[in-house]
């Protein structure tokens, strides 16, 4: 089954001046299987935001259906289907609900009346699976960035959700706490091999991790295959401003430069090899 | 770093923290009712001041707080207790008096300066005391459940407790916000200490603008936070914490109650111990 079918669709702000529309998605159709996940990047303005909002129902399309595991978001349908998703936001501070990391587990848990004798179980499975077990009567203040996001990771995780968004979740962490939320994102996937993930990035490097990649600009997808495919569109890509991760900046370098390696050679094992050669 | 703010909840786990938060609501409420009770003499005033003060004492000792912290509570308050003492002193012409180089003196006017400051340090101390040894969080469920009535009048108890909880939450929050935007401005040469009123007027909104479009920022990011995670004010929930009234309530309880039907039994049948003797 497709977890996630977007046909057509288009949304427009009102800038408020003269009544003018500003077109930030347009025509736009992808879909996605069910246990994929997916990057979206794009530069900024190119609505990749705007697309997770609606997919969660908090933005409201203007044209195009979505329709996410068989069933069509629409009035009806949208408290059942926000029972099997969850987002994770960019700002750790600003999402984090509770007065503790345990009570802020647990606010998902209440508004899904799981019964009080459970929650405890819950919560504890959960920090201790993202790491803030020994954390738990911490208040947000004294958490870091990277902490927050962790929390903000149990307590949609607590729900069991089928598919999870990430609306640039690492943007405004340190280099540590984006590589733990990495990681954490990575081990998901492994546990739930049926979660569909679907992020929103502007590191390249996390656009790696994923099986697909979809380049969004101008409201449109502009680019889409798996990592490798998209990157190897150097010249493309640059085109809308967008960089290549390192990795593959280092290794397209190479080439330039006359040396040979295959192509998904790991870029420890190539620099070992020119070092010795 | 800046020292504790006054009556901020100090994270020990003594006697008075682990009471059930709603009943401590309640004593506290009692206690200041026992400050505000007449007794048929003066004297029979301050013994039982005496005795709250003694409460006062051991709260503090059993809660690990530092007397220090109320002597602290208190120090603003000269300032207005000296004013408050001019102004009975020229008023209250009632009652005996002494004469200080000629100018009379009133006992009434000493009395009355001196009840309205014990008083309000022992009201001061109470709710020192219950802001430390109680977390706000649990003092908005007690809230909730006292108010918990109201419902049958259709007022939405659960939502009022959700945003005091949410602005509770956020205070340190909006407070690191401050900090942050105050050496942003005072970077960018705005002087926040110095210059005329007007002036510092002009750096006051300096601040509050950029800390009222983050707040109202960071509200509408939380309403979409919550919103996905499925809260829906009208809708029914199910709850993390729960209060348990235990043993240790029920025995401060009942010696809370005791007390405080002592005390109003005399205060109402007007027996005074010292017979009229003293003052």
């Amino acid at each position: 089954m497709k977890a996630i079918e977007v046909e057509h669709l288009s949304f427009s702000y009102e800038t408020g001046e003269n009544e003018e529309k500003k077109n930030i998605l347009h025509d736009l159709s992808f879909s996605v299987e069910q246990g994929e996940s997916i990057a979206f990047i794009g530069p900024n303005g190119s609505g990749k935001s705007t697309l997770m909002k609606l997919l969660v129902a908090l933005l409201e399309k203007d044209e195009g259906k979505i329709t996410l595991l068989g069933q069509e978001l629409n009035e009806d349908s949208v408290d059942d289907l926000r029972k099997k998703m969850g987002i994770i936001f960019q700002n750790p501070d600003n999402q984090f609900i509770g007065a503790t990391v345990r009570d802020d587990i647990a606010f998902g848990l209440e508004n899904r009346l799981i019964p009080h004798e459970d929650m405890e179980d819950i919560v504890r499975e959960y920090a201790l699976k993202v790491g803030m077990i020994d954390f738990l009567d911490k208040e947000p203040s004294s958490l870091s960035g990277g902490q927050k996001q962790r929390v903000a990771i149990a307590g949609v995780l607590s729900m069991k959700p089928e598919i999870v968004y990430m609306d640039e979740a690492t943007a405004m962490l340190d280099p540590k706490g984006r590589k733990e939320i990495m990681e954490l994102t990575s081990l998901m996937k492994k546990e739930n091999p049926n979660m569909t993930i679907l992020m929103v990035t502007h590191h390249m490097e996390e656009a790696l991790l994923c099986d697909r990649i979809i380049v969004l600009h101008e409201g449109k997808a502009y680019l889409e295959g798996t990592p490798l495919y998209v990157f190897s569109h150097e010249q493309e890509l640059k085109e809308i401003g967008l960089d290549l991760p390192f990795n593959l900046k280092l290794k397209s370098a190479l080439k330039k430069e006359d040396f040979s390696f295959d192509e998904d050679e790991d870029i420890k094992e190539i620099m070992k090899n020119i070092c010795h050669a | 770093m800046k020292e504790l703010p006054i009556g901020r909840y100090t994270n020990y786990d003594t006697f008075l923290h682990r009471l059930d938060a709603r009943f401590k609501l309640l004593a506290m409420i009692l206690f200041m009712v026992i400050v505000f009770l007449h007794f048929p003499s003066r004297a029979m005033d301050f013994t039982f001041y005496g005795i709250l003060f003694l409460f006062i004492f051991i709260f503090l000792k059993i809660a690990k707080l530092r007397f220090r912290q109320l002597l602290r509570a208190i120090k603003p308050m000269w300032f207005m207790m000296v004013f408050l003492l001019i102004i009975n002193i020229l008023v209250v012409h009632t009652g005996d008096a002494f004469y200080l180089f000629s100018f009379p003196i009133y006992y009434d006017a000493l009395f009355n300066t001196a009840y309205i400051f014990v008083r309000l340090v022992l009201m001061l101390a109470f709710s020192l005391i219950l802001t430390a040894t109680t977390k706000p969080m649990d003092l908005t469920y007690a809230l909730e459940w006292y108010l918990h009535p109201l419902t049958w009048i259709k007022v939405p108890v659960h939502i009022i407790a959700m945003v005091i909880s949410l602005a509770l939450r956020f205070i340190p929050t909006l407070m690191e916000d401050t900090d942050r935007f105050m050496k942003a401005q005072a970077s960018r040469g705005v002087d926040f200490e110095n210059g005329k009123l007007k002036e510092k007027v002009k750096a006051i909104i300096s601040l509050i603008i950029p800390l009222c479009t983050s707040a109202i920022q960071r509200s509408s990011d939380l309403a979409d936070a919550m919103e996905v995670r499925g809260y829906d004010p009208n809708g029914k929930r199910t709850r993390y914490r729960i209060m348990k009234f235990t043993h240790r309530d029920l025995f401060s309880f009942l010696f809370i109650a005791l007390l405080f039907s002592g005390a109003l039994t005399l205060s109402i049948l007007g027996i005074d111990f010292y017979m009229g003797i003293l003052l």
